[in-house]
């Protein structure tokens, strides 16, 4: 009986091409795109789900109770003294820090990220060991164990193992162990890894698990279970200030980040790199907000697919009342007629399903290199993915079959022969709300698309504070270059072809260090100048292009300006200081020249000595980005002071390769260990966006799919009460309308609904966006233009869709369709 | 009023070709009501639909007031149709969504007559054919007769000077098609000429002339005395 049903439901589908093609290909389309989309979200919210017990994992962080700032890293020695402090409640601590290190091959020389880690690391995160062990092969502390690629990278053509390369030319290491490469949703890019006791010696400081206060690592923990990560909190916090060093107190808190959210974080300090150096896989924390916004566009989309095909079922159910009186004279019962209708809609739905099936696998690896996200559509064949994808086909087959199979069933057999105008019990309503609500979904969806391009536009337009055309970022990342640096600028500075060198510890683009919390003389606490600190050499804001809105920039020419390092030595020390405005407005210094003059300090005790630095405030230097522009600048403060971390240079327009090619030489004059690492501030900038620009590119494509689809069913709609008004097309015309008359009749009936639909869109999507607006600390001010624009293109799809179907029904001669039989 | 000259019109279907009207002359005068026989498929819809400009001949003339008409687009011939021609049909061809009233105003609104005027003529000339008191009503709540009544008054609405009736009683029972065909008679004494195909002898009988056509051509016409 099911298979004679099926047999007729497919004889069905193809006497029905046209309709059937629409309803599949419409249903096909919005089911690939949410399935493409949810391979997305899934593989974004599933990161580091393969870590066993992943849900006790956590990574320490700590928060700076000054600034607020939290970091990813944590306290160099403190995990594993709270560790053996609570057998009970810790199972596992692990750590990692990863540094960029030259690494010689015989005379080849290269610059590798090489990960320092705990021996027990691959205890926790477990790599597949293709030759070597997990247990075994960092015990020697001039072992190294390697990715495949890495392995393959370093010794092309060759078996890795037992293989030496050198770090910073004087540490052999000897290759022991081959893993498995990065998984694309696990967090970890590191492809070198090493034992972390090399550190003091790589590193070249002895002193490196003596210093409570330096965060350089990234500290994992794996709770016992059952073991609340809020308590652990208090109980850490609590240990390490009673226990440890009470300079804690006041200072820091401590929390316990689930392994889950480390890829939705994305306002940590001293976060770990998400870029594989190795592969250039790049993997992007991202926004939980921005992942959901794409959860519930496939949402919508099926759902504007979904419609689609049950009005177009329901379109078609009204044209078969004769088909049924008939099936009904010869004996079929009113169950026979509805069962026909549903298994009918189920096999249509299961086409649709097969054919989106064909559709993502061969757009999953395309839609995921636009994301940068490696897809493919091996994900949908897993028993959930699977059954989720069939449910969902059965119940949008069933449903949409529902309709007809109640009301179209229970036509009485007399009357549906007859044939005459069967309207179902409010059919008519029932299609005509659902093209407003399936616009409604469209319009939304397009509306909120311009705004999200306008916002991105704006934030990534936004003046940014400083100016990265023509800079060249020359790393310091190493002691004769830092030592070389005085030299190499004042050569620099002299070429013709250099506007400016300067160089600091921080530059924009680069993470913001710790903070410091400042005091005035004669101010009670209230006084609040909590800034994060960055070293700066002279030319400094010069060389970036920072403006000066009040005072002057820091300069040698005022021999009080530059502040000497501190130590036990010199325990106090002066200097001047630039602060950015949003550091003076956080004091209540509205206008910035108020600042000018005046004089701050910061007082710590460390060890056994206090320390004090007493600043001058010379000068206010207008807000920059130096992090996204998603979030507020930071305030800020800078000092003349030596400890360089990259060397800036402005470069003259139009010299660009004169200049790179002296920098390189003056560079390898100076520092010839070392290959030179530079960039252009530019593209770093650029690279810090381009993902956000991406993600957001993908939407909009989206957006413009759904409203596609809902055109789809349009035209559909359009063809079914075109062919239903045959008749009455054919009397007007007999009456004396001409065929733009009639087109303009059709295409009205159903444009209107979409000028409905706006009425219901614009609204829904205004609340929406402005909440999603808020979460900007810059925003565009919402204007009605993206939602007129959006209405205005779904009206005209709209009316060219049914005007194009109205046409050939229009050209009709009369004579045909008022044919008495 | 019109005359045609000459007139053939052949189907080309896949391979054959059939001939519907084959070298018709026929003239008809000025509030004439003519009636047209024979048997199933010898032409008689094809002689309406072109004498009403739904359709164009193949070959010959087609005088419409002095006109050749033969050659005219369908735009153009829309225009000569909608000024100077009523059609009713077997199947009466109301539109089921529109009330009496507003199916017999469709009738007048191709025609640039302001909605007043429209509303005017309307309530006239249902008054005529008796179906005032069924003004609000929808088709469907209407007898089979009442109906064709609506039907005859949207063919007239307009002022038409012609009607081409396409067996105006054949879904009719004798008494409802005795009522239209007075009607039809009414409408003709009143000017209005009228071209009217019927299986029905008896209702042929209400025509001044019969024109017989047999595969197409025009065998017999016969006056009535
Ligand atoms: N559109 C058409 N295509 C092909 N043949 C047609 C078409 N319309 C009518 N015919 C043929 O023309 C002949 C006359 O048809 P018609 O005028 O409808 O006859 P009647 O109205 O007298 O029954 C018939 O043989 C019919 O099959
Ligand atoms: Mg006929």
């Amino acid at each position: 009986m099911l298979l004679n049903h099926i047999g007729m439901a497919l004889r069905s589908i193809i006497k029905h091409r046209l309709y059937s093609t629409i309803n599949i290909v419409g249903l096909a389309v919005g089911l690939s795109v949410c399935v493409l989309i949810v391979l997305f979200v899934s593989h974004e919210t599933g990161f580091d789900k393969v870590v066993p017990d992943s849900e006790r994992v956590y990574r320490l962080n700590w928060e700076s109770d000054q600034t607020g700032a939290r970091f990813a890293t944590f306290f160099n020695p403190l995990s594993p003294i709270l560790a053996d402090a609570h057998p009970d409640d810790v199972e596992m601590v692990t750590r990692i820090t990863l540094s960029e290190r030259l690494l010689n091959i015989g005379d080849e020389k290269q610059y590798q990220t090489i990960s320092f880690v705990d021996e027990n690391f691959f205890e926790m995160f477990p790599y597949k060991f293709e030759t070597g062990s997990p247990s075994s092969s960092l015990i020697n502390l001039n072992n190294a164990v390697l990715t495949k690629i890495a392995a393959a990278t370093l010794f092309p053509g060759e078996d890795a193992i037992g293989k030496i390369f050198t770090l910073d030319g004087e540490h052999d290491f000897q290759v022991t162990a081959i893993i498995e490469n990065n998984k694309s949703d696990s967090h970890q890019v590191s492809n070198i890894f090493i034992n972390m006791e090399m550190l003091p010696v790589i590193w070249n400081d002895p002193a490196i698990w003596e210093r409570n206060f330096s965060d350089q690592l990234y500290h994992y923990v794996k709770l016992a279970p059952n073991v609340s990560a809020t308590e652990f909190e208090t109980k850490a916090l609590n240990y390490v200030i009673n226990n440890v060093d009470k300079e804690y107190g006041g200072n820091i808190n401590i929390y316990l980040q689930p392994l889950a959210d480390i890829h939705f974080m994305t306002e940590l300090q001293n976060e770990m790199s998400v870029r594989d150096t190795i592969t250039g896989l790049s993997k992007p924390h991202r926004q939980r907000s921005d992942v959901s916004i794409f959860g519930f566009v496939a949402l919508l989309t099926l759902v504007i697919a979904t419609f689609n095909f049950i009005n177009m079922q329901i379109a078609q159910s009204s044209n078969r009342v004769k088909e049924v009186g008939i099936r009904k004279v010869l004996g079929a019962k009113r169950h026979n007629v509805a069962s026909q209708f549903i298994i009918e809609s189920t096999v249509m739905a299961i086409i649709a399903l097969i054919t989106s099936l064909v559709i993502v696998e061969m757009f999953a690896p395309f839609f995921g290199s636009m994301l940068g996200v490696p897809l493919s559509a091996d994900q949908i064949y897993t028993a959930e993915f699977g059954l989720g994808l069939i449910l969902t086909t059965l119940l949008v087959g069933i449903l949409s079959g529902l309709y007809p199979a109640l009301f179209v069933s229970g036509v009485l057999p007399a009357k549906a022969i007859r044939g005459g105008a069967f309207d179902g019990i409010g059919s008519a309503k029932l299609r005509a709300g659902l093209v407003v609500l399936q616009f409604s979904i469209a319009i939304g969806l397009m509306s909120a698309t311009g705004i999200v391009n306008n916002q991105i536009d704006f934030a990534l337009n936004k003046p940014l504070g400083y100016e990265p055309e023509n800079v060249i970022a020359v790393r310091l990342n190493n002691g004769e270059a830092r030592n070389a640096y005085r030299t190499m600028h004042d050569q620099l500075k002299n070429s013709p072809f250099i506007d400016n060198v300067s160089a600091g510890s921080i530059i924009p683009t680069w993470d913001l260090s710790d903070g410091a919390s400042f005091s005035k003389e004669g101010e009670g606490p209230d006084f609040q100048l909590i800034t994060r600190l960055i070293t700066a050499d002279d030319g400094y804001f010069d060389t970036l292009g920072m403006k000066m809105v009040a005072g002057r920039p820091l300069s040698d020419e005022f021999a009080a300006d530059r502040t000497p390092q501190f130590s036990p030595e010199n325990p106090h020390v002066t200097g001047g200081m630039v602060i950015n405005e949003t550091a003076a407005k956080q004091v209540g210094w509205n206008d910035p020249a108020e600042a000018i003059g005046q004089q701050v300090y910061a007082a710590f005790s460390f060890g056994n000595t206090d320390y004090r630095i007493d600043s001058t405030i010379v000068g206010v230097v207008e807000d920059a980005h130096f992090s996204s522009v998603r979030s507020e600048p930071a305030s800020l403060s800078f000092g003349l002071g030596d400890n360089q971390k990259v060397m800036v240079v402005k470069v003259k327009k139009g010299n660009i390769n004169d200049a790179i090619e002296l920098i390189d030489n003056v560079w390898q004059q100076h520092v010839p260990s070392y290959p030179i690492r530079r960039t252009f501030l530019k593209e770093d900038y650029a690279s810090f966006y381009a993902v956000e620009g991406r993600v957001f590119r993908m939407f909009i494509g989206f957006a413009g799919l759904a409203a596609m689809i809902a055109c789809i069913g349009l035209y559909g709609l359009a063809s079914f009460i075109a062919d239903r008004r045959t008749k009455e097309i054919g009397i007007r015309k007999v009456l004396g309308a001409s065929v733009m008359n009639i087109v303009m009749l059709l295409s009205w009936e159903l444009s209107k609904l979409v000028i409905i639909a706006n009425v219901v869109a614009w609204p829904v999507a205004w609340l929406m966006m402005d909440g999603w607006l808020s979460g900007f600390s810059y925003r565009i001010d919402m204007s009605l233009a993206p939602y007129i624009v959006a209405g205005t293109i779904a009206f005209f799809l709209a009316y060219a869709t049914t005007s194009a179907r109205a046409w050939t029904a229009a050209r009709i001669n009369p004579i045909y369709s008022l044919k008495s039989e | 009023m019109l005359k045609l000259q000459d007139l053939t019109k052949a189907y080309r279907t896949d391979e054959v070709e059939t001939v519907a009207l084959n070298n018709v002359n026929i003239e008809i005068d000025h509030g004439e009501f003519v009636a047209i026989m024979g048997p199933s498929g010898c032409g008689k819809s094809t002689l309406l639909n072109i004498v009403g400009m739904l359709d164009t001949p193949t070959s010959g003339h087609y005088y419409f007031k002095n006109e050749d008409v033969a050659g005219y687009s369908e735009a153009q011939l829309g225009v000569i149709r909608k000024q100077h021609i009523g059609f009713i049909f077997q199947s009466f061809n109301l539109i089921d969504e529109l009330s009496v009233a507003e199916n017999i105003e469709l009738a007048l609104l191709y025609h640039d007559i302001p909605a007043s005027e429209r509303k005017e003529r309307v309530a006239t000339v249902m008054d005529k054919v008796g179906i005032a008191h069924r003004a609000k009503h929808m088709p469907s709540q209407l007898s089979g007769g009442q109906q064709q009544r609506v039907a005859v008054a949207r063919a007239v609405v307009g002022n038409q000077s012609m009607i081409l009736a396409d067996e105006p009683t054949g879904n009719l029972d004798t008494a409802h098609g005795q009522e239209v065909m007075g009607m039809l008679q009414k409408l003709n004494e009143e000017g209005t000429t009228i071209v009217m195909v019927t299986h029905s002898p008896s209702h042929a009988d209400y025509a001044r002339r019969t024109i017989n056509l047999l595969d197409g051509h025009v065998v017999t016409e016969s006056m009535r005395a």
